[in-house]
């Protein structure tokens, strides 16, 4: 039930605040959190996850002014959480069982946007600088916001940055050069992330 | 003076210029560089090129059912919470107190196994967290708890005037990962140490003497760090410290057996002359600490008495060693507290490291080796566990002994020379830099370190040195760098591979190898090396240039905290748990911690791992973070944060 419309007595000063967060917010984080995960089902579950964060950390911003980036900060924390639960679950073993589910038509199309050479190479750089990377290219970060945003110094942040490219380039070239021996026949050195 | 201009350095300026302007100087060098090359030029349009094609990307269109979803979900939590999320002040009252309006600082205290063990927070005593009372924390609003053992925790708040508290803390309770929002804070009981000339960068008590600690922080006014022994007033009745007995906290899991017996060491060299808890030979420094080096105000200074047996007294700090670099993040008392043991090496000079030890009765730290490339790794079972850089060729092997790194002799043992002449005394005045002079009988690696030398390369070695005699005895079977041997003396943790010298800074680092663990008893035996590293397995976590590894104290948990590159200060933290009987890395719980930002240093024991995370984590400041658990059972809670605080960390 959407309370904003229903007009809830029980309406609080944080109910709004997260509301209106979401009404600007909500598309690029959204889009911030599926280039993180390369999951848009996930980033759906995640974006919900980061609003709820936000709803219950509301007065931990102390300047609305900065509301974005605080949001920004809360959605890489999560994104983080995600990509460090995978890390885990990638100890097990396989057993052999899968989900069973079959990828929806959504799920096909954007995964089509996320196959892209760019974007697997994005996948291939470590998540801390292809957060820096994406929040600074596509989500126009200004650098004390991406400081705010990554939980670092501005120094560091930028550092992360230079890092990024640099780490982008060389997955770049390695991804296009796989597809060169590819297309020759040879075996492609396919790496997988570490 | 601005860097010269390489194709690295260009390459890596291209990049940078595209997110902050460069200054013109550099400016200017990067576009001479481009215009004479041409790869330099094409991986400049490459960084560009990058960018336009970043920046093209399709836009991504959020799903129709997003809002009824989020919304779906706050209507739960605000169900949970009518009146809105439950939360405590952001800003807390006694620490806004204690700061005195200077920033404040925290710091980790690694503490000795004797503050450990459980008790209650008194009622009434000073609460750091809340500004109130806290016997214990309320979750009556919170989401379900998760009971764990007892442990204590604690941390140091200090003024940049110099002034300390010691703040302690049990967690029997934390929350589940993810609603720690929820979490009350964690409070704790405050006790005032005496001030230093400095603000330190981490504390270390005593595991015996409950009434001691050694704090390093920068030394005033000059380069490098110094290193304090202070007292520790006793804990406020009632309060976790206080109800502490000296004891290590217990344990359901069994302690095993502690240290192999070593093959017959090779005959030492030149063994101190002085038994395990005399003071130091006649022959050793006898300079006192200087007045602006100690002091404590408004406590008096200390100056330890010609006797040699000195001591802090309960306001007073005792300098034991000053402008130097510590090496390491594992300084450390030995496991009975006799001694207190290091690395470090002069600050500002190009001279590799020594290793330090000091004991009660001792006005300065004393250097056990002399070769400039030794480096304090940890204690088992009363010896100290030290890395040394043995000098290979480009093919990997050994160079000639005789050269400026002590090479193994046949029977298997080396030599380290104790030599009290080598001893870096404490700055007696304001303009003396008595650590190059006393170190300037220092064999080679200081003059190796030409920025202009080839690279040179060396494999690590590692050594058990008795702390009272020198006699070192190497470990043929490990071909470790700084090694961490668990307490119950079952796993050792290090990096393996090949050593670079660092022109630089004469230090030896990582060139190319892994992080690993192995059986501490198969290693610390095997014939060989080869032997030894059969018994290895890496650990799935990129070393990069600098780590700090901790055990709990049954080997079961191993905590990795890996710098950043850049950012040294900064890191991430990982907690693995060891398979006991493979000494792999195991999924079981709790392997509930990879790759969290955190500072440098942090204290794992049993059931419980405390880190600082860097400011700004979760649209806060700086804050002190416990993961605790029994079993599967596993969550966290954390101190507020600082406002305006900065953490700092082990140098």
């Amino acid at each position: 039930m959407d309370r904003a419309l229903t007009g809830s007595p029980a309406r609080t000063a944080a109910d709004v605040f997260v509301e209106e967060l979401f009404q600007k917010h909500h598309g690029e984080i959204y889009a911030y959190l599926v280039r993180m995960l390369r999951d848009p089902e996930l980033a759906a579950d995640l974006t919900q996850d980061a609003f709820i964060k936000a709803y219950r950390a509301h007065d931990t911003l102390e300047d609305p002014a900065h509301a974005r980036a605080w949001l920004y900060q809360i959605a890489h924390r999560v994104a983080l959480d995600e990509i460090r639960r995978r890390k885990i679950v990638r100890f097990l073993p396989w057993t052999g069982e899968s989900h069973g589910t079959a990828p929806s038509a959504e799920h096909l199309a954007l995964e089509g946007r996320l196959s892209s050479d760019l974007q697997r190479a994005l996948a291939r750089i470590p998540e801390r600088q292809r957060a820096a990377l994406l929040l600074a290219e596509l989500h126009d970060l200004t650098g004390l916001e991406l400081a705010s945003a990554l939980g670092v110094s501005h120094v560091a942040a930028r550092a992360l940055l230079t890092r990024a490219r640099d780490s982008l380039r060389r997955e770049l070239t390695a991804e296009r050069d796989a597809e060169a021996a590819a297309e020759l026949g040879s075996p492609a050195d396919r790496r997988t992330p570490r | 003076m601005s860097d010269p201009m390489t194709h690295e350095r260009a390459g890596r300026l291209a990049a940078v210029r595209l997110d902050q302007p460069l200054p013109p100087i550099d400016e200017a060098a990067l576009a001479d560089h481009l215009e004479g090359c041409a790869d330099c030029r094409a991986l400049a349009a490459a960084y560009e090129a990058d960018r336009v094609a970043l920046r093209a990307l399709p836009p991504i269109e959020p799903p129709r059912d997003l809002w009824a979803r989020t919304s779906a979900a706050l209507e739960l939590e605000h169900a949970r919470h009518p009146s809105g999320p439950n939360r405590l002040p952001r800003r807390w009252g006694p620490v806004a107190v204690l700061s005195g309006g200077v920033a404040l600082v925290l710091v980790i205290a690694i503490v000795g196994p004797g503050l450990l063990a459980g008790s209650t927070v008194t009622p009434g005593s000073v609460a750091v967290a809340s500004g109130q009372p806290q016997p214990q924390a309320s979750f009556a609003a919170a989401a379900t708890p998760i009971t764990v053992a007892t442990s204590e925790v604690t941390w140091v708040v200090t003024k940049a005037s110099g002034g300390l508290s010691l703040v302690t803390a049990d967690v029997n309770k934390v929350c589940p990962t993810g609603a720690e929002p929820d979490c009350p804070p964690l409070a704790g009981v405050a006790r005032s140490l005496a001030s230093l000339p400095t603000v330190p960068s981490s504390l270390v008590l005593s595991p015996s003497n409950a009434g001691q600690a050694v704090a390093i922080g920068p030394t005033p006014n000059k380069s490098g760090t110094t290193l304090f022994v202070m007292a520790v007033p006793a804990a406020p009745a009632g309060s976790p410290a206080a109800s502490t007995p000296p004891s290590v906290a217990p344990s359901s899991a069994p302690v095993r057996s502690s240290v192999p017996s070593l093959p017959p060491s090779a005959p030492a060299i030149t063994p101190r002359p002085t038994g395990s808890t005399a003071p130091p030979p006649p022959t050793a420094p006898t300079v006192t600490p200087s007045p602006s080096a100690v002091s404590a105000s408004p406590s008096p200074v200390l100056s330890p008495p010609a006797s040699g047996t000195p001591a802090p007294t309960a306001a007073a700090t005792l300098a034991i060693l000053s402008n130097v670099t510590l090496v390491g993040d594992q300084a450390a008392y030995s496991p009975d507290g006799q001694w207190f043991a290091f690395s470090a090496r002069p600050a500002g000079t190009t001279t590799g490291p020594d290793v330090y030890v000091w004991q009660s009765g001792w006005p300065l730290a004393q250097p056990i080796t002399t070769d400039h490339g030794s480096v304090f790794s940890g204690w088992v079972a009363g010896q100290i566990l030290v890395s040394r850089a043995i000098r290979v060729d480009a093919e990997g092997n050994p160079l000639p002994s005789g050269s400026d790194v002590p090479s193994a002799n046949p029977s298997g043992g080396t030599t380290v020379t104790p030599s009290p002449s080598a001893t870096v005394v404490p700055d007696p005045s304001p303009t003396s830099s008595a650590p190059d002079a006393a170190l300037s009988n220092a064999s080679g690696l200081a003059a190796a370190a030409s920025p202009s030398a080839p690279v040179q390369l060396a494999r690590p070695a590692a050594f058990l040195v008795d702390p009272a005699s020198g006699i070192a005895t190497r470990i043929a079977g490990l071909d470790g760098w700084r090694p961490v041997v668990d307490p119950s003396g079952t796993w050792v943790a290090y990096w393996s591979g090949t050593l670079r010298l660092d022109p630089a800074s004469g230090m030896w680092l990582p060139l190319k190898g892994d992080l690993e663990v192995a059986s501490w008893p198969l290693v610390s035996t095997a014939p060989d090396s080869a032997t030894g590293a059969a018994a290895a397995h890496p650990l799935p976590l990129d070393a990069g240039t600098d780590w700090d590894l901790r055990w709990d104290r049954t080997g079961e948990h191993l905590g990795v905290w890996i710098a950043d590159t850049d950012n040294p200060g900064l890191g991430s933290l990982s907690l693995l748990t060891i398979d006991q009987a493979s000494g792999q890395t195991s999924s079981a719980p709790p392997a509930l911690l990879l790759d969290t930002p955190a500072l440098r240093g942090f204290a794992l024991r049993d059931g419980q791992l405390v880190w600082a995370t860097p400011p700004g984590q979760d649209g806060t400041g700086s804050r002190l973070s416990v993961l605790a658990w029994t079993g599967a059972n596993a969550g966290k809670t954390s101190v507020q944060p600082l406002d305006n605080g900065a953490l700092i960390v082990v140098p």
